[in-house]
């Protein structure tokens, strides 16, 4: 049996990640004859436990759900068909019940014509709570089921968290795994439980000891070499057209493709293109941040192409040669100094509650000077043993 | 902490500021405050006065009519006006009829945060009154600015730093040389916190400040190791220079901002033309920039270190 489906929440209590937002959900669909707006939209990232949390809901106040995901047609004809009866009839077993239109945001331009348009219109009509999910609420075509409804984040999971579950599983089904390895698959799954569960199971298929090579089996071999392809096209071609289509067809996350043109640039340029390119990718980091900050996505064209056309017409000329691309090992080294330095941000939290200063203050303009004598103000801050011995 | 230990506890032990305490202290004599807002770089005493304003207030109630909020770290306007709410809804003790709130740092909110906390103010304007303090009032909207009288902080002079330095000094049971002083004031910028951390930081190595003292403690602050990826990228050496730069910053737990202060103030005193110098100067300005709208600070320092790569 999937694992995922096998340990997949049963009630509210077993949800991990956002309580926050698991509660307000919860009082979303417990006080729902209070709500102004009468549907919830709740977005986060894949595998943030959105459909679960629902689902979870539902199994523990016994609700039946209504579900329209995106392998169902969704045009405004099966929209008005399926949610249009289910707002207003009872439900079948007498129970009240949720409506979930699933992946609201992967309703497709063609196929699912007028479904949006046809689902805001009647949300006000609806006797029961309609909950939504997207990964990316703030598209155009959803804008109108927006002002339609209450939205709600759910963030990534921790990877502590995600630790937790793959720890339980472990203990359940009798694996012997170290809580490292269960740890690093938590953590290169980058918040999505669904995907580090799923790895887990993979490499535990048929053993009894899961041991740290065996890691190198989840999906990373053709990840590298489709990598690797982008990069060979960037540093060797200068081909505006052949460099942009093959960024369009990957699959790979572009932070990813940036931390493996970074790590590479310097092995493959020299001099003054070293230079020229890091420009070009800075210049595609600024539109990174101005689509992160003001969610205006038409932005990503010009952050792909700095990324890519950019780095590559920074050569002089075409380069020759086999060169051994690397991995950059920046983001777990930076990574693990952040778990070092928890114990710093935990001290200059306990200067800022005991100095009238912000915490990101004491950071900056306080411990800089003051770590020396910190030892000596250990009864005065609280400092508990692990922070006095960090200091040391 | 010495930053707490001699933080003014009177209107009179306030060193530098003298217009404005005398003004608020006769606002305060009169039980009768407007909301104020406290303007000026950090350390020059925005809430030490405030918490005066509180003492002096309320007396020993202080601080059931006092509310300190912090705008950086509390999470959002909605959790201060929360915190407002819940502490607006008891009345003041004392004869004084209001309570105070103190908000520190209300440059960091949005635009947006701070129209939301606009009408926070006018809700409870009966009840409490708003001391908030920031380092630049321009990063203030207007119609919060008009409601309150503007107080602009100045750093502290030379003789107030002095004065600071050898009362603690005289009080800790230390020395401390006039050259000593002058570095002090001057690397501190009139930033008395300052001087005050660096001052108990010499306590714990040597009881007689000198300069040398001084700028050892300050140098670690501003790690050596920056200076050598400059030079390593001047040479061209580009990947040892983005090694080193990385390890330097995660050993200090360094933000890519103080890097880049770091290098533009130290462009001046490096070995270089003075048009080079201008350069690097130049894409520091523009480098800082980009990181502030970018996403990624450290792909913005390489861009920043890789633009050295042909100016030596």
């Amino acid at each position: 049996m999937i694992w995922t489906k096998k340990y997949a929440p049963k009630n509210s209590k077993e949800l991990v990640g956002d309580i926050r937002a698991i509660m307000q959900l919860e009082d979303f669909v417990i006080n729902y004859k209070n709500q102004k707006k009468k549907a919830l939209l709740i977005y986060g990232p894949t595998g943030s436990g959105k459909t679960e949390a629902v689902y979870a809901l539902a199994r523990e106040k016994d609700l039946e759900i209504v579900e329209l995901n995106a392998s169902d047609f969704r045009d405004k004809e099966s929209i008005l068909e399926i949610v249009g009866k289910a707002i207003n009839q009872g439900s079948l077993f007498g129970n009240s019940k949720i409506i979930l239109v699933d992946e609201v945001d992967g309703l497709s331009g063609m196929k699912d014509r007028g479904g949006a348009t046809a689902l805001a219109s009647i949300i006000p009509k609806s006797s029961f709570p309609i909950v939504m999910t997207a990964n990316d609420p703030w598209q155009k075509k959803l804008s109108g089921l927006r002002k339609k409804s209450n939205t709600l984040e759910f963030a990534a999971l921790n990877y502590l968290e995600i630790f937790k579950v793959l720890k339980r599983i472990s203990e359940n089904e009798n694996i012997l795994v170290s809580d490292d390895i269960l740890k690093g698959i938590a953590n290169r799954s980058g918040g999505d439980i669904r995907s580090a569960i799923n790895d887990f199971q993979l490499i535990a298929f048929g053993r009894k000891e899961v041991l740290k090579e065996h890691l190198d089996e989840i999906g990373e071999r053709s990840k590298e070499e489709e990598i690797y392809d982008l990069l060979r096209i960037i540093f060797k071609s200068k081909d505006q057209n052949l460099i942009l289509q093959t960024f369009d067809k990957t699959n790979l996350n572009f932070d990813e493709v940036k931390i493996w043109i970074e790590e590479n640039i310097p092995k493959e340029y020299k001099g003054i293109e070293i230079r020229d390119a890091f420009d070009n990718l800075s210049k595609s980091d600024v539109f990174k941040g101005r689509i992160i900050r003001r969610q205006h996505w038409r932005f990503l064209v010009y952050q792909k192409y700095f990324m890519s056309v950019g780095v590559a017409i920074a050569k002089k000329e075409s380069k020759k040669g086999f060169v051994k691309y690397e991995q950059s090992t920046r983001i777990l080294k930076m990574w693990m100094a952040k778990m070092k330095y928890g114990k710093k941000i935990s001290i200059c939290e306990k200067i800022a509650d005991n100095c009238h200063l912000s915490s990101k203050k004491s950071i900056k303009e306080v411990f800089p000077y003051a770590y020396l004598f910190l030892k000596q103000e250990k009864d005065y801050l609280d400092l508990n043993e692990e922070e006095f011995d960090w200091l040391s | 902490m010495w930053i707490e230990k001699y933080r003014p506890k009177t209107f009179s032990e306030i060193k530098g500021q003298e217009k404005i305490v005398s003004r608020v202290k006769a606002f305060v004599e009169s039980s009768n405050l407007p909301h104020l807002m406290f303007a000026g770089p950090a350390g020059v005493g925005k809430t030490t006065l405030s918490l005066i304003i509180a003492k002096e207030l309320f007396g020993d109630d202080w601080q059931h009519n006092f509310l300190e909020l912090n705008a950086s770290d509390e999470r959002g306007i909605d959790v201060i006006r929360h915190k407002v709410k819940d502490f607006a809804r008891t009345k003041s003790i004392k004869s004084v009829p209001f309570k105070v709130i103190y908000l520190d740092e209300c440059d960091s909110l949005t635009t947006e945060a701070q129209q939301a906390l606009r009408r926070t103010m006018e809700n409870y304007s009966a009840t409490c009154r708003f001391v908030l303090s920031c380092n630049y009032s321009s990063k203030i909207i207007d119609p919060i600015q008009s409601r309150c009288t503007v107080f602009r902080f100045q750093p502290l002079s030379q003789e107030d730093i002095t004065s600071l330095v050898k009362d603690i000094v005289s009080k800790e049971n230390m020395t401390i040389t006039e050259e000593a002083i002058q570095i002090l004031y001057s690397l501190s910028g009139g930033d008395a916190r300052k001087v005050e951390n660096i001052l108990q930081s010499c306590s714990v190595i040597n009881k007689e400040i000198t300069e040398d003292l001084i700028y050892e403690i300050v140098s670690a602050a501003r790690p050596k190791e920056i200076i050598k990826v400059l030079e390593l990228s001047f040479e061209g050496q580009f990947i040892q220079a983005r090694k080193l730069l990385l390890d330097t910053m995660l050993k200090y737990g360094l933000a890519g901002i103080d890097v880049i202060k770091q290098i533009q103030s130290e462009a001046l005193h490096l070995n270089l033309e003075e048009e080079k110098k201008a350069k690097v100067i130049e894409k520091c300005g523009e480098i800082e920039f980009r990181m502030i709208e970018g996403s990624d600070e450290f792909i913005q320092l390489e861009a920043l270190i890789a633009s050295f790569i042909s100016l030596k």
